[in-house]
């Protein structure tokens, strides 16, 4: 079986998933030259399906869009972030994923985004490297978490288990609006915070930002925390 | 060293740290993640207290992730609040400090003036801090109000804290936040004692407001009496230091030694690579080689900074096709 030594990880096969078998060929080309195998998934039924099937030599290239097809009921942010949860290696392939607010919820455990045209080997097992270091809790300086305040300036978008915020971290940048989604069942003070701006006010929390990080597209916001 | 001031490069903005016999005081924390680094770096995670120049966000911002943080303990913070600046950010920093209160978690003094008598200006045996602005006057008539006969309204660089810093009854450094003309004035006209070794450079060495800054240093430069001269700049933001400022500065004191945090792209338009050299402590500008000095950490008993570091910047500066100091960069002790 041949693999690839990647952080003191032997990496020995990669699954690629894209509901466009096209690109996943195109996955499987740029792979070509690394002694890893490869394998197509060809559908998705869940994310314990992924996990059943996988193991610890294992990494993963995946697309974002994937909800929109018969291919997978989840989106490949949510894959990408369960894998890292279960120390997977994952990486994450869009075209444009800076402006989608619902992957800065899950971007904590989502460590490399990498466009489709920068998308080859090399950025593969760079990434894969990025996830094992912080597996082992070996963060860069810009994807390292530290406790901040969040100041809510608006609801943008309401559903029955999101909460879509304006935010501004002002120990990050204090002229720059965020937009990140917020998950009701894991943030108590939801209601709060609809409270606070429909009356006019600000809503000020705290939670883990990245706060090096060098542009809006890299940060995060987890762990969120009522005053 | 048992007493040091650290002038940290934070790029644009200013942040020192005061250490003297296992305590640590913070004189303006910048904005982001810079002074944490440098507290990391250095070990330090209690803080005897925090000194908030003034409430523009490149003094206080990173204030916020100092007091978010709970791996920090902050004993005491003093400030002037400002009815000028009702801003967001100065709110989120008084969410932070309200919540710290509420739970007895912190001291805080407000109403900071020179002339008075405050137990917490003693940091050691060794080391003080006299406030030497704004005065009692400037304090009582707050940013926004202009003083008796005077026509110019205060604005919150007017009111800035200006500390000196006292080794053993030697002034040693004059920590000047944003203090601008107004503020100059009446520390001339109150004749406070403001001479020093080491001046950190007011407003980052930008403008002094609308008013004149070759008559701004100059006058400057004649109550300080510094021998060497900081400036807390950031490379590519604001042009800092301004080049009148430091021609106004070689003309009024010749000899003067000079130092930037970070190189300023009037000096050198591209970064320079400096494999010679690499900032020992926490510098914001080493990783893109934006440093000059980088983070200048002084010992207050010799007066010194780091021997490497002075070396290394000498070497650098002399270097540079076109540097704005262009004279010999090296600290004298005090005498």
């Amino acid at each position: 079986m041949q693999a690839v030594n990647i952080e003191g990880r032997e990496i020995s096969r990669v699954f690629l998933i894209d509901d466009d078998p096209s690109v996943r060929e195109l996955y499987e080309y740029h792979l070509d030259g690394f002694r890893v195998d490869t394998e197509e998934v060809l559908h998705i039924a869940g994310m314990e399906q992924l996990l059943k099937a996988s193991n610890d030599h294992d990494g993963f290239v995946c697309d974002f869009h994937l909800n929109n097809s018969r291919y997978s009921p989840i989106n490949g942010d949510v894959i990408v972030s369960n894998l890292y949860k279960k120390n997977i290696p994952a990486v994450l392939c869009s075209r444009d994923v800076d402006t989608i607010s619902s992957v800065r919820r899950l971007r904590h455990s989502i460590p490399c985004i990498i466009e489709a045209r920068n998308l080859n080997g090399e950025s593969v097992m760079e990434a894969f490297a990025t996830c094992i270091r912080e597996f082992s809790g070996n963060f860069s300086s810009i994807r390292r978490p530290w406790p901040t305040l969040i100041r809510i300036e608006n609801v943008v978008q309401e559903s029955p288990s999101i909460l879509r915020v304006a935010v501004v971290v002002p120990g990050w940048e204090a002229q720059s609006i965020i937009e990140v989604d917020i998950s009701k069942a894991e943030v108590g003070f939801c209601a709060d915070i609809v409270r606070s701006i429909k009356s006019g006010d600000v809503y000020r929390c705290k939670a883990q930002v990245n706060l090096d990080a060098e542009s809006q597209t890299d940060i995060y916001i987890k762990d969120w925390l009522s005053i | 060293m048992t007493s040091t001031l650290a002038v940290l490069d934070v790029g644009h903005g200013s942040s020192c740290v005061l250490t003297s016999c296992g305590k640590a005081v913070v004189i303006d924390t910048a904005d982001r993640t810079h002074l944490l680094h440098y507290l990391e770096c250095k070990g330090i995670e209690e803080i005897e207290m925090i000194i908030i120049s003034h409430t523009d966000s490149d003094h206080v911002g990173g204030l916020i992730n100092i007091l978010a943080n709970p791996k920090y303990v902050v004993k005491h913070l003093v400030l002037n609040c400002d009815s000028q600046k009702q801003s967001k950010l100065w709110g989120d920093v008084r969410t932070l400090v309200d919540d710290l209160m509420g739970r007895g978690a912190i001291r805080v003094t407000m109403g900071v003036s020179a002339n008075q008598a405050y137990g917490w200006t003693r940091v050691s045996d060794e080391v003080s801090i006299e406030i030497v602005s704004p005065t009692p006057l400037m304090a009582l008539t707050g940013a926004g109000s202009a003083l008796p006969k005077g026509t110019k309204a205060l604005t919150s660089n007017s009111v800035s804290i200006v500390a000196r810093i006292v080794f053993k009854g030697i002034p040693v450094a004059l920590v000047t936040a944003d203090m601008d003309r107004l503020a100059l004035d009446e520390m001339i006209r109150t004749e406070c004692a403001a001479d020093s070794k080491y001046l950190i450079f007011p407003h980052h060495g930008g403008l002094p407001g609308t008013d004149d800054p070759v008559k701004f240093t100059s006058d400057l430069l004649s109550v300080v009496k510094p021998d060497a001269i900081i400036f807390s700049n950031g490379r590519g933001r604001h042009g800092t230091p301004r080049a009148e400022i430091i021609d106004a500065v070689r003309a009024s004191l010749p000899v003067v030694k000079i130092a930037c945090t970070q190189l300023s792209v009037k000096c050198c338009e591209k970064p320079l690579s400096r494999d010679d050299y690499r900032p020992y402590v926490y510098s914001a500008g080493a990783e893109s080689h934006s440093f000059c000095a980088g983070t200048v950490e002084i010992d207050l008993e010799t007066g010194l900074a780091d021997k490497r570091m002075l070396q290394a910047h000498a070497n650098f500066v002399s270097g540079l096709p076109s540097s704005l100091c262009s004279i010999p960069v090296v600290l004298l002790p005090i005498a």
